[in-house]
This record gives structure tokens, sequence and C-alpha cells, in this order.
């Protein structure tokens, strides 16, 4: 009897050892589908916004290419306050147009970068690559656009995950 | 990505909507024993990062349940920031609320007015929505009402209020929501009516339609939208296909 009841308990326990691995095999392997959500489709703006988004490409230090969107400013004496609008990990960039919208109508430009894998932007997206991105589109401001550090503002919508197992 | 840039680079200011404090707190909630900070590449250490920096920050949270945004982690975010630093509390449980008039009236005017007082911005106040008037109208007189006071004010003050597709469309999901579905149809359609060349206006219609179980006028709505975009994007399409497919089945 005691040999049995040991028997089972060994084999329990040695499930709970392998589904507990496979967790961690699978966390490590859907990591990246799992925060970096891409399924959202691309919404043209509407046309009553009238936004003229500009499609830019700009590189990073080591010359991987991303693209942003740009909303500019249509009055003059505003032009040079600048949003850098980071979008949330299940959206992409052509989801926020009405939010772009409101910022033009306070004052800004926007500038709204693409993350890899996302639309027709190349590449994985990663910490790493994101980082790399956000810095890239700073610099495209300070030096391309002449925009000094005091007149950008950084808008985070972080990135989201859906951990859920069911 | 934002928090970790501007705690290293110059800027006017931080602005954070929905934030976590770090990724390995939002999944370790969801997988409680696994070694989540042994196992993720892509940390997110937000908690670490924000204290380095040197703007001022307004974190931007919803104190509805999420998920997947727990208000703690903003409440957590603003703490470990440094001064100038503000939280706004606002409503909403999806990511397209929080920036609705017809949730948050006042979404951003409140950012126009952080940045004006930590900047040296002199930024416009963003036009009030018609979204919170015709809502405010709804609850007190009715909808026939509602749709009046629309007409009247859009040719009366056209200037005084923002009456973008988008105020009428997130009132409408708003309307949705509440399980208010004639009042719903009743602002898309008008809506529909302000802007006959937005497919995006069809598609929220023809959900509506479905909400309500008119299946003929919602296939009509989305016919229109995949018309004004014929786009594979365009979602209307898929609900257009699902709901020709319901029908074809339902037949004899």
């Amino acid at each position: 009897m005691w040999k049995w009841t040991r028997r089972t308990l060994w084999s329990l326990g040695l499930v709970v050892i392998v589904a507990y691995i496979g967790l961690c095999v699978w966390v490590r392997v859907n990591e990246t589908r799992l925060i970096f959500i891409r399924n959202r489709p691309y919404i043209p703006p509407s046309p009553s916004l009238a936004l003229n988004q500009q499609r830019v490409e700009f590189a990073d230090a080591e010359g991987t290419k991303f693209f942003a969107w740009v909303v500019l400013n249509s009055s003059e004496d505003t032009s040079k306050l600048w949003v850098l609008f980071f979008h949330g990990s299940e959206e992409n960039v052509s989801i926020h147009s009405n939010d772009y919208d409101d910022f033009r109508s306070m004052g800004f430009s926007i500038m709204a970068p693409e993350y890899p894998g996302y639309l027709d932007s190349p590449g994985v997206p990663g910490e790493s690559i994101l980082e790399r991105e956000g810095q890239a589109a700073y610099d495209y401001l300070r030096r391309i656009k002449q925009v000094p550090p005091r007149n950008i503002v950084f808008l985070a919508i972080p990135l989201e995950a859906r951990w859920q197992l069911i | 990505m934002a928090i970790n840039l501007a705690s290293h680079v110059e800027a006017a200011a931080l602005i954070i909507q929905s934030g976590f404090s770090s990724m390995a707190s939002i999944v370790q909630h969801e997988l409680p024993f696994v070694p989540i900070r042994l196992l993720l590449k892509n940390k997110f250490e937000s908690d670490i990062t924000i204290g380095r920096v040197n703007m001022p920050v307004l974190v931007i949270h919803s104190t509805e349940y999420d998920r997947f945004h727990p208000f703690p982690h903003g409440q957590r975010l603003y703490d470990l920031a440094p001064f100038p630093k503000q939280l706004l509390r606002i409503r909403g449980r999806y990511p397209q609320d929080l920036t609705s008039a017809a949730v948050n009236p006042n979404f951003f005017s409140e950012i126009t007015t952080f940045l004006n007082a930590h900047t040296a911005f002199h930024l416009h106040q963003p036009l009030p929505s018609i979204a919170p008037v015709i809502a405010a109208t709804i609850d007190s007189n009715g909808i026939e009402a509602s749709v009046a006071q629309y007409r009247s004010l859009r040719t009366g003050n056209p200037n005084g209020f923002n009456f973008r597709e988008a105020e009428l469309s997130r009132l409408g999901a708003e309307l949705l929501r509440q399980k208010k579905t004639n009042e719903a149809i009743t602002v898309l359609k008008l809506n529909a009516e302000q802007y006959p060349q937005s497919f995006s206006v069809f598609d929220s219609l023809g959900d509506a339609y479905v909400a309500a179980g008119n299946t003929a006028e919602a296939m009509r709505n989305y016919q229109q939208s995949v018309t004004l975009f014929p786009d594979n994007q365009n979602s209307s399409r898929v609900k257009l296909d699902e709901l020709q497919r319901k029908s074809a089945s339902a037949l004899p």
C-alpha cells in the first residue's frame, strides 16, 4: 500500500515539475508575441481631420531604419513645439489619428514612430531596438528639425502584455 | 521606452498614459509561481528609470478596473517620479475610452493646463467636445432633443465646440456600452449624415445595428463602409462576411 502511495506521489511530483518547466519554456518562447501584439489593422485617418500626415524615415547609430508619421501644425507661431508620441504595444501608428489632431489643435506638431514589426515596418520588436528607435526619433527632431529640447514633450502609452493563459 | 529616453535626454515634459512599473510586475501578477525576473528578456523597468527623469512628469491613469493596467501601477510611477509631477485620475476600462470626451471630457484641457503650468508653453485650450453636451441632453430631455440641439449648435455656434467625427462616434460607443442601443443608433446616424465619406462612421453604425439585432441594416452599413474603404484591413469586411454567412446558414 505504502509502495503504491509513494509511487503515485513521485509521479504527481514529476508531472508538476515537467509542467512547471514547460510553463517557463512557454514564457520564454512566447514573450515577444505576448508583449508586442501586432494584429491591429491599419486605420486611415478620417478625411475630415485633414491630418496630412507625412511618412518620414530615420535611422539609429547602427544604421537600422525606422519610420514615423509626422503631423505638422499649420500655425507658424507654434509649429516649433513637438510631441514625440509613442503608441502602445497593442496598437500601431495609425490608431491615434484623433489624438494627433487634439495635440495639433493645442499647438503641437507630432512625430509618432512606428515600431519594428508593426504595419509595414520590417524587423522584430524588442526592448533594446525600441530604445534605440526612441533615441533616433529624438535625434531626428533635434538635428533634422532643429527643435530645442525645451520644445519637445514625450508622450508614452506604455507597452501592454496579454499574459493570461486561458 | 519613452520613460527610458526621458531619463537620459533633455525635454520639456513627460506624459505617461496607463503606465506600469515594470513588465515583470505585470506578468508576475498573472503567473505568480514563475521566476519571471529571470526569464524575461524585455524588462521595461520603468520603476527604476522614472527616478532618473529630469523634467515635469504627468501620470495619467484610469481608476477603473483594468487587469492589464491596474491603477496602483500609475500611482507607483507617480510616487517614484521626481518633482514637479502630477497624477491625473481618469475613467475608462478600455484604451479607446481614455481620450474619449464622452468618458473623460477634460482629458486634453488637463494636459494643456499641466504643460502651461510647468513649461514655457502658452498652449491653446482645446475646444470643448460636443459629446458631453449631447450626452447630458440625452439624459435630461431625450434623444430627439439632443439631435435638435446638435443641429442648432452646429449651425449657430460652429466654432464653440469640437464637432469632429470622433466626438459622436465615441459617444455612440459609450451609449452602446451603457446598453442605450436606440440612442446610440440615432447618434451614429446623425454622425453618418454629417460625415458621409467616413468608412469608420458606417462601421460604428453597423455595430450598433448588430447590437439592436437588426442584421439587414447592419449589413447595409458595413457594405457602405467597405465601399468607402475597400482595403482588406477594413474590419467591416470581416463583419459583413460573418453576417452574410450567418444569414445564408439561417435560410431553410
